[in-house]
């Protein structure tokens, strides 16, 4: 077995030959290169790095654009939704100022409220034929294509401010938060289909163990904005089960909704519990059920403010049960690990309303989290 | 958008041609490093022939690496089955489906149970995992 040509052939070899002095010229080279342009060179591979995550985002961010427009024209019988799309997707909401933060909670409620309306109302001049829950569904879709649109702006505001200045501590700090930003924009982005199709997604847990309890109840009533509740009786106690109003994509005002229910029995409330989904820490299982005491409830805090404001006015104790999720199982189409836990939420409240209130006493269940998909 | 695909697409080729050529420089360096071997040749040369030979061995890994990862995010972004779960309200009778946009979990349906002809309530909608 004879080789006549071989890479050994082609550049001699040996101390003093050819290939010899060449990787002495690439060592030595290559040693002064890493020294003088070390960081330029690192900071061309993070560039590059970010460039490729940045041009992912831009797929992300059309493709949810193009689902969404899609959506509105089918499911709102509109002509072409293009630049109603485009227009919200550069909507912004300024913050309350709180240089004296007295009363900014009122404040940031107005504001939500405005905007709140203000997508509401565009949503049905998109699409005039979508019904109550297609219209909420809609707007869940086009805030989490604003929410894509927002993470790719400003990751390709801060490469470009990198590229420009050359600041390799720019461009160190974006790599840092490029995993966390590239798992949100994947979370937003496989929750589109859920928005679009009306899929209940695993934010909804809360939502879920509500409507157990209120499929027992003989009729649910509105308590406030986009908030049902219902009265019935668990393990001889009177219970109030409370949640958002499905099936359409929205999480409601619990706060106002718990409030109208402490003020309306004036108060005499022996125990608040809310279920909710938490996001769980890294190694934690997924439908996993944790106890603790507090207002379970996420989003910006005004509804926990009002929580714990007529909690503490009439001394009502708070307890909170949560299941445990991912930022990605949050949003996108409940998986059967997380529904499948609801049962055993249910377990958990009825615990400790037989140790807790006493019998004949009067709890509120109040389920949070998105109730789309769920009556 | 369509540009990016095309563009994507090219990568793809490009990156799967590169691989291939990378094959067989290592195959030739490595069948070479064996003939010297085998023919009694010097150790530099034979030596040459094995570095050229695992440096196209890493590229080749890392390039496979590469394409498998691009095709496992392709694939696990791809939408998993999201099913419904339907229960009469009398017997018990349990009827799993495919997902259709309306169901919402606890809507009482209009279809009646194949056993006893009470309702069916729609009680779980999830995805598979």
């Amino acid at each position: 077995m004879c080789i006549k040509m071989n890479v050994a052939q082609i550049i001699p070899t040996g101390e003093g030959g050819l290939a010899w002095l060449i990787v002495q010229i690439l060592f030595v080279g290559m040693f002064f290169v890493f020294i003088v342009y070390g960081q330029r060179i690192q900071f061309q591979l993070a560039m590059l790095q970010i460039g490729r995550s940045l041009a992912k985002l831009q797929f992300m961010r059309d493709k949810g654009r193009g689902a969404t427009i899609k959506a509105v024209k089918e499911q709102g019988k509109a002509t072409d939704p293009t630049p109603s799309v485009d227009r919200f997707l550069e909507h912004f909401m300024i913050s309350p100022i709180d240089m004296d933060p007295a009363g900014v909670v009122w404040k940031f409620d107005h504001v939500v409220d405005v905007r709140d309306a203000k997508f509401k109302d565009e949503v049905k001049v998109m699409a005039p034929a979508a019904s109550k829950s297609e219209v909420n569904n809609l707007e869940n879709m086009l805030e989490a294509t604003l929410v894509l649109n927002i993470l790719y702006k400003v990751t390709r505001h801060y490469y470009l401010l990198g590229k420009r200045t050359k600041s390799f501590f720019i461009v160190a700090q974006l790599q840092m938060l490029l995993p966390l930003i590239m798992e949100q924009a994947k979370a937003f982005s496989m929750s589109l289909s859920a928005f679009a199709e009306g899929q209940p997604i695993g934010d909804g847990i809360g939502a879920i163990v509500a409507a157990e309890l209120m499929r027992n109840a003989k009729k649910t009533r509105d308590v406030a904005k986009d908030v049902v509740a219902a009265e019935l009786s668990i393990n001889g106690r009177r219970a109030y089960a409370l949640k958002a109003k499905g099936p359409g994509g929205s999480v409601g005002k619990p706060g106002d909704g718990l409030e109208k229910i402490i003020e309306e029995v004036g108060g005499k409330v022996d125990a608040i519990i809310m279920v909710d989904a938490a996001v769980k820490l890294e190694g934690e299982k997924s439908g996993s059920i944790a106890e603790g005491i507090g207002a379970a409830i996420g989003g910006i805090g005004i509804e926990r403010y009002k929580i714990e404001e007529v909690a503490k006015k009439y001394k009502i104790p708070l307890y909170a049960v949560v299941v445990k999720e991912s930022l990605i199982e949050a949003i996108t189409p409940i998986k059967e690990s997380i529904i499948k836990s609801s049962s055993r939420a249910l377990e958990v409240i009825k615990k400790i309303i037989d140790e807790r209130v006493p019998k004949r006493g009067t709890i509120i269940v109040a389920g949070i989290g998105n109730t789309i998909g769920v009556l | 958008m369509e540009s990016s695909e095309k563009k994507k697409s090219s990568l793809s080729i490009l990156s799967v041609l590169l691989l291939l050529f990378v094959i067989m420089i290592t195959a030739v360096s490595l069948y070479s490093a064996l003939g010297l071997y085998v023919a009694g040749a010097g150790m530099d040369q034979i030596l040459l022939n094995l570095i050229t030979g695992g440096l196209g061995l890493v590229i080749i890994f890392s390039i496979s690496a590469q394409l498998l990862r691009r095709y496992r995010t392709v694939k696990s972004t791809e939408e998993k089955m999201v099913i419904t779960v339907e229960e009469c309200d009398g017997c018990k009778f349990k009827a799993i489906r495919k997902f259709e946009r309306g169901d919402f979990i606890f809507k009482k349906t209009e279809k009646g149970c194949p056993k006893c002809d009470s309702l069916l309530t729609i009680t779980a909608i999830y995805r598979r995992s």
